[in-house]
């Protein structure tokens, strides 16, 4: 229900996994605030993104019913975005259903190359093999631009640069090997 | 912009901007504000730089911030402790991954791949 200050307390439908400390542990965090006329698209993904981190840090995965929960309770505008969460908090999966879903558009998710596209073409591997079908994975929007944020920004693990800049010039395994991890370190991707 | 570190500062003062940016990193992340991100990376690293060349090196101050309840502060504090207290930030970082879908569970990871494959070697 939204508030007086126009904002609304989240209020969800969902299976908590068991936990250690679930009983006479800490309480749960509280639930993020959102707003119910939020001022900008950034504003709205701003509360999408706390939304799922929210779940996932609580361990909580939201059911289908969620979705018209949130709707109803909180934000029409939410239920738009829905399957982003949804897809965030997917369970991860064998490479080759990562590879097939590539084909098939689904909301909350982009394609995603396990190699990165311009990197690659800048050093100089081939179009073929970049767009190939086993570079090409469908995930999670919102992991797609954590992963991308990984790659840009400077990383004390290889020595303060970007991870796209520590590849450079490297060979494709070991784009694969780090392409790869990041997938199973996201939980996309099953090891 | 100016700089907030202190003309001589503290320990305890280094410690307290370290928490501050690790929180402004945060949201930096959940804006997706790379720009944002990068300066305060650069930030974080010179306070850290300051904490490791006091006599002693007083990067072990960060070791506490282990047990912080926020998930940035946590991972910041174990990729900067890993010289001064291995175990502790290791075993943090591994805690880390297993809160899962969340994105400190990934760069944690992600670091002890590095650690694993010698890429990144603590100093």
């Amino acid at each position: 229900m939204a508030g007086d200050d126009g904002r609304s307390r989240l209020r969800l439908t969902i299976t908590p996994l068991p936990r250690i400390g679930d009983n006479g542990g800490p309480p749960m965090e509280e639930p993020p605030e959102i707003p119910t006329r939020p001022s900008s698209q950034r504003a709205q993904l701003r509360a999408v993104v706390r939304v799922a981190l929210w779940a996932a840090r609580i361990g909580l995965r939201v059911t289908p019913l969620a979705g018209v929960l949130i709707a109803a309770e909180a934000a029409y505008w939410i239920y738009q975005y829905y399957p982003w969460i949804e897809a965030y908090l997917a369970e991860p999966a064998p490479l080759h259903e990562l590879q097939s879903a590539a084909s098939t558009p689904q909301p909350g998710t982009d394609v995603h190359h396990i190699v990165e596209q311009s990197p690659a073409r800048a050093d100089g591997f081939l179009d073929e093999r970049i767009e190939a079908p086993e570079n090409r994975v469908r995930i999670s929007r919102l992991k797609h631009w954590e992963i991308n944020r990984w790659y840009a920004t400077p990383n004390k693990d290889f020595g303060n640069q970007s991870p796209r800049n520590y590849l450079r010039g490297k060979d494709w395994e070991t784009r694969v090997r780090v392409g790869r991890d990041a997938l199973i370190r996201q939980g996309l991707l099953k090891p | 912009m100016k700089s907030r570190i202190p003309q001589n500062p503290s320990v305890e003062e280094l410690v307290a901007l370290f928490v501050t940016i690790a929180l402004e990193q945060e949201e930096a992340n959940i804006d997706f504000d790379t720009k944002r991100f990068n300066r305060l990376f650069w930030e974080m690293d010179k306070v850290e730089g300051l904490l490791k060349a006091m006599p002693g090196d007083k990067r072990s101050a960060l070791v506490p911030l282990l047990q912080h309840p926020n998930l940035e502060v946590r991972l910041r504090a174990a990729k900067s402790t890993l010289a001064v207290a291995p175990e502790a930030a290791r075993a943090t970082l591994e805690a880390l991954t297993r809160i899962t879908h969340t994105p400190q569970a990934f760069d944690a990871g992600m670091c002890l791949s590095a650690l694993d494959q010698g890429i990144f070697k603590p100093t």
